[in-house]
């Protein structure tokens, strides 16, 4: 209720964006969405807020499909980095080695070098409408309308158009910070699975997991750390780690799927799929043709980006000026 | 030690045939050389094939030598299993992994069905002086350095044995000790780690052979690779244990990625 509650807010607010996003942000093109999405998700410190904001923007036509395809792509660019974020407070704090920022650069790296090539296969979803069959409305929207119209009309007339469109950003972060709360607290105990630490688990098996826990988490990062109590000391495998962040990647997009269902621009779902497709595609081809080679790659730009202070700070400068520089082009 | 030799026209073959002479000669017993043919008319040639190898390796020059018709697989262990033989040893292509899934792979046919331990040679090595023994932590391991210290006794060779710890923190606070430590100072510090070398090598100890523990960090495949060729071993030996049910189906089988790909000879034990 208070997630279709932001979203009615944000759609009768919409209007007032579109000129900050042409015309003040000059979001053009799809490189301008991509930077837009990923700035978007820093500011919010979460993927999810900018991905709907996208789509309340194609809702009003404020964007293309394309563009809105972009911009949910660099919201979850954006979102990893919250968990970088976390950990470099550590580091500078003094207390902790660099090594503890591991997780953090790992599941950047892997989001980033996994969105990047779907990004091409996601334009062609787009174009060619492969896609465009799929059309889900949730029904009982009407219902819920005819409930929150009235107060939504009430706050549309008494407040400016931005100021609407702000008080759903803001009710949409409530919605979120809600929907962590009340989902089930995953604590597994490890009967069997405890071996998590010490045995190395077939490629596939762990994206299969990490596509199975997020799709009640919806979030990487809580994904991420379910693994804790899972395994001694909070020590996890390399190997297990990455195809399971493979896996969070795809079905992290569950709740940005179900937000445009609830909007009437059947544009909405499809533009999802086609970033869920995507990712899918990529992390499959990977998985099964280069899996070892990835893994061998990764690994060294994760050693390279920790082995110095220095080179961690070029990492989050890349990081925070690469959005800034799509969104300029 | 009863070596088996399986042989056919490749590049690898010969490898493998080189190899072997040098065993057969660092450890007395005997050889038998095999080659599989496909069809009987083929079965001279297959004669032909063993007499010019015996000839062309003098470590080799008393072998059996024997000729089956059938699958090379299939017929290398029906021959492995017939309880003439300790060791196999053949060749390896290097195989990308689509190759493996499209043509299969003869060598690890073989290891999958051989019931006893099969050497597999990419490039051969003209001595026996190092030996690299991995383990991945299980109690596996103790056959793997057995196996090894038999050889390396006989040889007069030393052994080193590693382990890869790959295991990284699942967030900042982990308390994560040893995770960048030498493998000195988990033995003197009691790590299930060091226990587990410490143990390995008293194992070693009582064959009568100098093992030394090694514990490196990454990727699991890719420090075995990297050790085996920092340190120019001259056979590398890992588990083939395989598991059934439901752990086979979910467990990386690593040792298939380092017989495919490392070219070192590599010992595989079961």
């Amino acid at each position: 209720m208070v997630f279709i509650f932001a979203l009615q807010l944000m759609q009768a607010g919409a209007g007032a964006i579109e000129p900050l996003v042409r015309t003040t942000l000059e979001v053009s093109n799809a490189a301008n969405a991509l930077g837009f999405g990923w700035i978007l998700a820093y500011v919010l410190l979460s993927g999810s807020p900018a991905a709907a904001i996208a789509l309340a923007l194609l809702e009003e036509g404020a964007l293309s499909s394309i563009e809105t395809y972009m911009m949910i792509a660099g919201s979850r660019l954006g979102a990893s980095l919250f968990v970088l974020l976390v950990g470099s407070y550590y580091v500078w704090r003094g207390s902790e080695r660099l090594r503890g920022l591991t997780i953090g650069v790992l599941s950047l790296v892997v989001v980033a070098t996994i969105q990047i090539p779907a990004l091409g296969v996601g334009y062609l979803i787009l174009r060619t409408g492969v896609l465009d069959g799929f059309s889900y409305r949730f029904t009982a929207l009407d219902t819920i309308d005819r409930i929150s119209r009235p107060v939504i009309d009430r706050i549309d007339g008494a407040l400016p158009e931005e100021a609407v469109f702000i008080l759903g950003v803001l009710t949409i972060l409530l919605a979120f910070r809600l929907l962590d709360y009340s989902l089930p607290q995953f604590r597994a105990e490890g009967d069997g699975i405890d071996t998590l630490p010490t045995m190395l688990y077939r490629g596939w098996v762990m994206f299969l997991l990490g596509m199975a826990v997020t799709l009640v988490t919806l979030s990487v990062s809580v994904s991420l750390g379910i693994l804790v109590p899972l395994s001694a000391k909070g020590l996890i495998r390399r190997e297990n780690l990455i195809p399971y962040i493979m896996g969070c990647n795809i079905t992290t997009y569950i709740d940005t799927l179900v937000i445009a269902m609830l909007f009437d621009d059947p544009a909405g779902p499809v533009t999802v799929l086609a970033a869920m497709v995507s990712n899918l595609a990529v992390s499959a081809a990977v998985l099964m043709f280069w899996s070892s080679g990835y893994q061998s790659r990764i690994n060294q730009a994760v050693d390279w980006t920790l082995e110095s202070r220095r080179h961690l700070l070029l990492f989050a400068t890349l990081m925070l000026g690469i959005p800034l520089i799509l969104l300029v082009i | 030690m009863r070596l088996l030799i399986a042989i056919d026209l490749s590049p690898e073959s010969s490898e493998a045939v080189r190899f072997a002479g040098v065993l057969h000669a660092l450890l007395p017993g005997t050889a038998t050389l095999l080659a599989v043919v496909h069809h009987e008319q083929e079965r001279s040639q297959g004669r032909e094939m063993l007499a010019s190898i015996g000839s062309a390796v003098p470590d080799l020059g008393d072998a059996q030598q024997r000729v089956r018709v059938g699958k090379t697989a299939d017929e290398i262990v029906a021959e492995a299993g017939n309880g003439e033989h300790d060791l196999v040893i053949l060749g390896q292509r290097g195989q990308s992994r689509l190759a493996q899934m499209l043509i299969g792979n003869t060598a690890i046919q073989v290891m999958a069905g051989s019931p006893v331990p099969v050497i597999v040679v990419h490039d051969s090595r003209s001595a026996l002086r190092h030996l690299l023994v991995c383990t991945s932590g299980s109690d596996y391991a103790r056959s793997n350095v057995e196996q090894a210290s038999r050889i390396a006794a006989r040889a007069g060779a030393d052994l080193r044995i590693l382990h890869v710890m790959s295991q990284i923190d699942v967030t900042p606070s982990s308390p994560a000790p040893g995770l960048d430590k030498p493998a000195s100072w988990h033995v003197a510090n009691g790590t299930p780690e060091g226990e587990h070398l410490a143990g390995l090598c008293r194992i070693a100890e009582e064959h009568g052979v100098h093992a030394e523990p090694v514990i490196r960090y990454g990727l699991v495949v890719d420090e075995i690779f990297a050790e085996a060729r920092s340190n120019d071993y001259d056979l590398v030996v890992v588990g083939a244990h395989h598991r059934h049910g439901l752990a086979g189906f979910l467990l990386d089988d690593v040792t298939k990625t380092v017989i495919s790909h490392l070219r070192r000879p590599v010992l595989i034990v079961r």
